[in-house]
């Protein structure tokens, strides 16, 4: 026999992606960072007073050290204009306030099977200062034993690349067009999805864990991307000046935040790829169910006899498995039943045409658990299905459509953790 | 006759042609508008708060203005009154504005009305009235009680955060 079997984890990520792009819009709405840099913040104060009683007309104020006493044209009301009538902007600029945040998407490790090419994790990285900035972003495997989602590392993921999501929202990875490698242009309160993409080595096995770790440094837009430097020293340029304000942060519980420092414009965040595969096992038992003398009661392996085969395939492993096909060849001193008999009754019963259970010659069961053998079904209804076929001796079992749509409700081809699905049919020995 | 009348009023044009600009750079009171910040510095392991002029600032620094005026005639001033918005893009410090021999009222619709704090009030998202709350003051005023004698000279202040 040979199975042919496909792992197919990749839906848990995509409801990762669905739920980040919920939290995104609801997020946005409440971020209200600050004045953007460069603004300019002018101020005049206005002074109204008399002389010996009779009003003057008010002075506006000026910046210099030697203040403003022209008067601005009327006694009350007066509007003070920068340039005007000695008046003079008190002024400064807004701050470049650098500020950011990098966060796992999904809150749960990448499930992952062996030898998997280019598995996912997802990142968002958020602009929380108030100027549009570039990101240069590290991403990669950790090394070391930290414990992230739950598990501690324990292998390394390789050949690790990191990806900028191209879409303004988040599609998942998407190989041909999430190719940029740094952040370009994220304006104050924007968030980008980034991509940490490795390959698993083939030789891991069920219950591995591997931390991945994306840092993203705050940097300059013109060009490639360098990263900005905060201005320390005194407030003595009056152009805009860099100012880290990034916090600190402790190791969270999940461990996707290990504790970051504050003030040095860059922002870090961990996810895990977690091996979760399929383990199948394949039994294959044969029960005879009647003979020509016996019926079916206490039936002998005699010519002319039925036997049932029943093909069970178990999953053991923490990852449901799509099946495909099963090939199956019968030894020449067997003849397979085309209508797959119940044997129940008589040995005259024991023949084809009677007490047909299946039109195809198959049946089929499935259901949780791990049951590896497999019991003869009797008369109780099961379902047959159309998704085996016969040609002489080779079998051939399809565990894809054609047996959904014709055998077992619910059934998509797919084997969930913890189940078993079971093929029989019968065949009478020459 | 009418030709004389002429003369003098070219003449009188001309000499206010020349005089207003003597009078205008010589005002009554010269008021003066500086933004600072305060700096903590460790000196001797003693933190110092400094104060100085601002020339950049990142959002939710807090900007102190200073608004001084100084009677430079020789005869006292009075019924001073200062008044000065609240800069764009950032909102008034609770009880911040000081000034020495002053009445200091706030308003909420531009510098039309002043009044004192607690009277303040604003439209509320329901249309109602409701307390206004210091972030949303416009302006701020002092009126100087008394007169101000000639060279002598007063100072008004309040803090803003920037938005």
């Amino acid at each position: 026999m040979k199975l042919r079997v496909q792992s197919a984890p990749s839906q848990i990520k995509t409801l990762g992606f669905i739920a980040a792009a919920m939290l995104l819009s609801v997020s946005q709405s409440v971020w209200a960072l600050g004045t953007a840099s460069g603004t300019d913040i002018n101020n005049l104060a206005k002074l109204s007073f008399s002389v010996g009683g009779v009003a003057q007309n008010e002075v506006c104020s000026s910046s210099l050290a030697a203040g403003n006493s022209l008067p601005n044209g009327g006694t009350t009301g007066t509007t003070c204009t920068s340039g005007t009538n000695g008046a003079l902007n008190t002024t400064f600029k807004v701050d470049n306030k650098v500020n950011l945040a990098v966060t796992e998407v999904s809150t749960t490790a990448t499930s992952v099977v062996p030898g998997q090419q280019d598995a996912v994790t997802t990142f968002l990285v958020t602009n929380n200062g108030n100027t549009t900035q570039d990101y240069i972003l590290t991403g990669g495997n950790v090394v070391g034993a930290p414990t992230v989602l739950g598990t501690a590392d324990n292998f390394e993921a390789a050949a690790c690349s990191t990806f900028v999501e191209s879409n303004a929202v988040a599609d998942g990875y998407q190989l041909a067009t999430d190719t940029a490698t740094f952040i370009n242009d994220l304006a104050a309160n924007g968030a980008k999805t980034v991509y940490v993409v490795c390959d698993i080595p083939i030789a891991q096995v069920n219950g591995d864990h591997a931390v991945i770790e994306l840092t993203a440094q705050t940097a300059d837009t013109t060009g490639a991307p360098g990263p900005v430097t905060a201005n320390g020293g005194a407030n003595t340029q009056a152009g805009v000046e860099v100012v880290w304000a990034d916090p600190a942060t402790t190791l969270n519980g999940t461990g996707t935040d290990p504790g970051q420092f504050a003030t040095d414009g860059k922002g870090l965040a961990r996810d895990a790829y977690h091996v979760d595969s399929a383990v199948l096992s394949v039994s294959k038992v044969v029960t005879p169910i009647c003979d020509p003398i016996n019926g079916s009661t206490a039936p002998k392996n005699i010519p002319g006899a039925a036997v049932q085969y029943a093909v069970t395939i178990v999953n053991t492993g923490t990852a449901a498995a799509s099946l495909t096909s099963l090939a199956d060849t019968l030894d020449a001193a067997l003849l397979f039943n085309a209508d797959l008999i119940s044997g129940a009754g008589a040995g005259a019963a024991c023949v084809a045409g009677t007490g047909s259970l299946s039109a195809s010659g198959f049946g089929a069961v499935s259901g949780a658990g791990a049951v590896t053998t497999y019991a003869a079904p009797g008369l109780a209804a099961q379902a047959v299905t159309a998704g085996a076929t016969a040609a002489g001796q080779a079998l051939t079992i399809n565990y894809a459509l054609p047996l959904a749509g014709a055998g077992i409700p619910g059934w998509t081809g797919s084997l969930a953790a913890g189940s078993f699905i079971t093929v029989y049919f019968n065949a009478f020995i020459q | 006759m009418r030709k004389n009348i002429l003369n003098s009023l070219i003449f009188s044009g001309l000499l206010l042609g020349i005089q207003l600009p003597a009078y205008a750079a010589q005002g009554s009171v010269e008021v003066k508008s500086i933004a600072e910040m305060e700096v903590k510095t460790i000196k001797n392991g003693k933190t110092e708060i400094k104060r100085v002029p601002v020339k950049s600032a990142p959002p939710e620094a807090e900007i102190i203005y200073t608004t001084t005026f100084k009677n430079i005639i020789n005869k006292p001033v009075g019924n001073i009154a200062i008044s000065n918005p609240v800069p764009n893009d950032t909102a008034y410090k609770a009880g911040s504005a000081i000034g020495e021999n002053t009445d200091i009222s706030y308003s909420v619709d531009g510098g039309k009305t002043f009044g004192m704090a607690e009277t303040l009030k604003v439209k509320g998202k329901d249309g109602k009235d409701r307390p206004a709350l210091p972030a949303e003051y416009t302006t701020i005023r002092w009126v100087y009680k008394g007169e101000l004698g000639a060279g002598k000279s007063g100072e008004v202040s309040f803090r803003t955060v920037i938005k």
